[in-house]
């Protein structure tokens, strides 16, 4: 009886397959990061004097206000109207057709109107700065709507999501959509969302951004990585944000 | 029945309190702090989590009940983390001036163990506290595979 | 040391005897001289070894820093306020760096 059972639902699940593959279903209620944190360490998300990750956010800010090399970020943008800005990345980027991210935005603005060198991904600068924008966010909430121009990113983004990968031959999927919750050794396995970045990660004892957590997750598994603000991975910010709407805004996030 | 055990032995030779030592020893790095006085412990309290899910950071308090003035007051506060490579992980010299002997920081901790606090008063006392924090993933434990 | 400033919190200003909470915290990696990297080689120590605070012409409160200590070190004490005057907060690293902030604090009744 048992045995019949589980085969019906292996069918169903077979058979259902491709129906999710083609219109893919969002997370009910996605679970943040924080809430798989110890209490010692949401406090200290929630301290905004105690998080360390707010060495970057202030330094971000001075970054953002710096006119010793021209014209400042701030000469243009005003920060008070900027507070959904990192919302609104990764965007479409028509000339090009791909996705633009926020890392990427910065350096477009540095080389061609502030007549400065593009940053590297993980420099201090870019974090400062990723993290100062982030901050703006803090509090809003993600709702990332897949338009006709996106769609491909975000299918390829999807794709990304579902493969298996790495020695370990796991897709981000089977940890953190079909074992959320689960424990792996001391930890428990939270659903994987980008709410948080650029986050201070205690195992980094830095802030770090989201494309070293991919790389980390990739490693993880075995697997090689990809470059951090490569074509691969911002697809996967994009799908990974989408997968997120509802959560809200929580740079710089505490994690493990 | 009373067996004697070399630790009993040791314990009743000694004059240490029985708990401290039962807690897990720490042996030479109290013993050097103590230096021969009675080790009080009552008037001095640890607030730390007790399970910390990273040993890379983990917050602690120290308090010790003292009316911190000219006549009486704390003079140190050392923090003794017998699982890492470095016994000591912090003392903390006050004064009358600091008006309440209570001080928070974050200390690594490379697996389980009895983190310790042991403060020495202007009286030349010394008071210990002890708690066991179990540690899921151990400080020191770099991420070798990244960068 | 790393060029980001010390965050610190002191009241700016207090009543005579009123016991001050000040909060510090400095980035720093605390790098133990335990780990290894990647090729198996020591990676040298690093660490903020002594923290000062000074107020009213006196030393009020120290510390003695070890690698227990974790990194970008957060630190909070107390401080009685006595009279108005410069708080002089410093962090000496093992590498014969420091970094200071002073902040005035006020004292009126």
């Amino acid at each position: 009886m048992a045995r019949v059972a589980s085969l019906s639902l292996l069918l169903c699940g077979l058979l259902s397959a491709p129906l999710l593959m083609a219109e893919p279903t969002q997370v009910k209620d996605p679970i943040s990061g924080f809430d798989y944190l110890s209490a010692p360490n949401q406090k200290l998300q929630r301290d905004e004097f105690a998080n360390p990750g707010y060495f970057r956010v202030d330094s971000g800010k001075t970054l953002f206000n710096d006119a010793s090399q021209g014209n400042a970020c701030g000469d243009c943008h005003d920060a008070a109207t900027m507070k959904d800005v990192t919302l609104k990345y990764p965007r479409h980027d028509a000339e090009a057709d791909r996705l633009v991210n926020l890392s990427q935005q910065i350096n477009e603005c540095r080389v061609e109107r502030q007549n400065r060198e593009a940053l590297e991904p993980e420099s201090e600068e870019m974090l400062s700065l990723t993290a100062y924008l982030g901050n703006l966010s803090r509090g809003r909430t993600i709702d990332v709507t897949v338009t006709e121009e996106t769609r491909p990113f975000f299918e390829q983004g999807r794709e990304f999501y579902y493969r298996r990968r790495g020695q370990l031959n796991l897709s981000c999927a089977h940890c953190h959509e079909q074992s959320a919750g689960k424990r792996l050794r001391g930890e428990v396995i939270s659903e994987g969302h980008s709410n948080g970045y650029p986050a201070y990660r205690h195992i980094w004892e830095a802030l770090g951004s989201l494309h070293r957590m991919f790389q980390w997750c990739n490693e993880a598994v075995r697997a090689q990585p990809f470059d951090k603000g490569s074509e691969e991975y911002i697809n996967l910010e994009y799908y990974l944000k989408w997968r997120g709407n509802g959560l809200t805004v929580e740079t710089p996030a505490v994690r493990r | 029945m009373m067996v004697l055990t070399r630790r009993r032995l040791l314990i009743t030779t000694t004059g240490l309190p029985l708990a401290l030592w039962l807690r897990g020893v720490t042996g030479s790095v109290v013993q050097q702090l103590v230096d021969g006085r009675e080790l009080s412990e009552s008037g001095i309290n640890i607030d730390m989590p007790r399970i910390a899910e990273t040993g890379n950071s983990v917050p602690i308090t120290v308090s010790v009940d003292s009316p911190m003035t000219e006549s009486d007051y704390v003079k140190m506060i050392h923090i003794i983390v017998p699982g890492n490579p470095e016994k000591k992980a912090v003392t903390w010299h006050l004064t009358p001036m600091s008006g309440k002997a209570e001080i928070s920081t974050r200390i690594r901790l490379a697996k389980t163990q009895t983190v310790r606090a042991i403060a020495e008063l202007s009286d030349n006392s010394v008071r210990g506290a002890g708690v066991n924090i179990v540690v899921t993933v151990g400080a020191c434990v770099e991420d070798i595979w990244t960068d | 040391m790393d060029r980001l400033k010390p965050r610190v919190k002191i009241p700016e200003s207090a009543k005579p005897d009123e016991v001050m909470e000040i909060r510090t915290m400095i980035s720093h990696p605390m790098e133990t001289g335990y780990r290894r990297n990647t090729r198996g080689e020591i990676i040298p120590r690093h660490i903020i070894d002594r923290f000062t605070c000074e107020y009213a012409g006196q030393m009020v409160f120290e510390a003695k820093l070890g690698p227990g200590i974790a990194a970008n070190p957060y630190l909070s004490f107390y401080v009685k306020a006595v009279s108005t005057g410069p708080m002089t907060l410093t962090w000496h690293d093992d590498r014969g760096e420091s970094q200071q902030v002073v902040k005035q604090v006020n004292v009126e009744l």
